[in-house]
């Protein structure tokens, strides 16, 4: 479950409390790694993703994506 | 039946009037890679989807897409709301004011109106999943090209949002393509 | 709007979000039980946190989903596009 997650009995007058900083977590299957051995030609494929960690409900709404091996950030 | 949820799926930080901004946005609110365009296109090619599984997936996708269609909507709202028509003639909007005012229309960035065209259905489902996949890709780089376009913070940031979702959204469709040419070689489909 | 208002809405849009990630996850992966457990977790806490709001600021959703006192609040603005905080 991804931490630092609200729970509806948070303190709201107070959104100011300092907040643990959440490091992007190493996934440990990286999706590229999966592959298709008996791939048939002409044919698309794209590798399927398996869950791992996942970004807290702030940093996934901040990013755009739940998973970090999904988050391609755009330099511009 | 649809539920609509009165929040958006992203907070639009927009506080500045920019006509030539709201008008390249239009590209993605009524122009062929548009929101729009991918929200109606996936909500049309479901029906007729072979498993349960891309059903749900182009349900899902299509409803969020509907989200992201009124994400853009607010930013273009934000941004002309406070627009004269002596701004808005002067950003070369005068024709767009005369036809529909301040109201958010969907036209794309030159102002040619949002058509059915934009979008198929062949009833194909590896067919029409390339398509969506193909959508996802022209999207993303539609919203790259805003992003150049513009030095806001709050405008770059919604759109550095909608842009990660086209990734995510291309990843799924994948997935659900495997599964459907997997389906279609055991003959479980056709 | 006032600025516990806004954080709450924050707040929602951050589950809500994470419950649209784990719905397309489990649209392609759906005998997974982890991604299940964790979308099961999100919508309890995504539930509770919109009835404590619906209290305060009125429905997020019509259609019969909450009930409403005199007068309707479904109406009240600002509605998503013009909050401007």
């Amino acid at each position: 479950m991804p931490k630092n997650s609200t729970t509806p009995s948070q303190n709201y007058p107070n959104p100011q409390a300092p907040q643990t900083p959440n490091k992007p977590p190493t996934p440990k299957n990286p999706a590229t790694l999966s592959y298709y051995p008996l791939a048939t030609l002409a044919q698309a494929y794209v590798p399927v993703q398996t869950y791992d960690k996942t970004f807290s409900p702030e940093e996934a709404l901040e990013k755009g994506t739940l998973f970090p091996e999904l988050y391609r950030p755009y330099p511009y | 039946m649809w539920l609509y949820e009165k929040i958006l799926e992203y907070p639009v930080r927009v506080y500045k009037t920019d006509l030539r901004m709201a008008k390249y946005l239009m590209a993605q609110y009524g122009g062929p890679d548009s929101e729009l365009s991918a929200g109606v296109r996936y909500l049309t090619q479901r029906y007729s989807m072979p498993t349960n599984r891309a059903k749900g997936l182009l349900t899902d996708i299509g409803t969020e897409e509907l989200a992201h269609w009124e994400i853009i909507g607010t930013m273009i709202y934000k941004l002309i709301k406070d627009a004269t028509p002596e701004q808005l003639r002067q950003e070369d909007l005068g024709g767009y004011f005369t036809e529909h005012g301040q109201a958010i229309y969907p036209a794309d960035a030159s102002g040619i109106p949002w058509t059915a065209a934009y979008i198929q259905a062949t009833g194909d489902p590896v067919t029409d999943l390339h398509e969506d996949m193909a959508a996802e890709q022209k999207a993303r780089t539609t919203y790259e090209h805003l992003i150049r376009l513009t030095d806001d913070p709050g405008i770059k940031d919604a759109l550095r949002f909608l842009r990660e979702r086209e990734v995510v959204h291309f990843q799924r469709f994948g997935e659900e393509l495997n599964r459907v040419q997997e389906e279609l070689i055991a003959n479980k489909v056709f | 709007m006032d600025h516990i208002q806004m954080q709450m809405l924050r707040d929602i849009q951050k589950l809500e979000f994470t419950a649209i990630e784990l719905t397309l996850y489990l649209d392609t992966h759906p005998d997974e039980q982890a991604p299940l457990n964790d979308y099961n977790k999100t919508a309890e806490k995504l539930d509770s946190l919109k009835m404590l709001y619906e209290k305060t600021y009125g429905p997020l959703m019509a259609y019969g989903f909450s009930s409403s006192p005199c007068p309707w609040r479904w109406i009240e603005g600002p509605w998503p596009w013009e909050i401007t905080l």
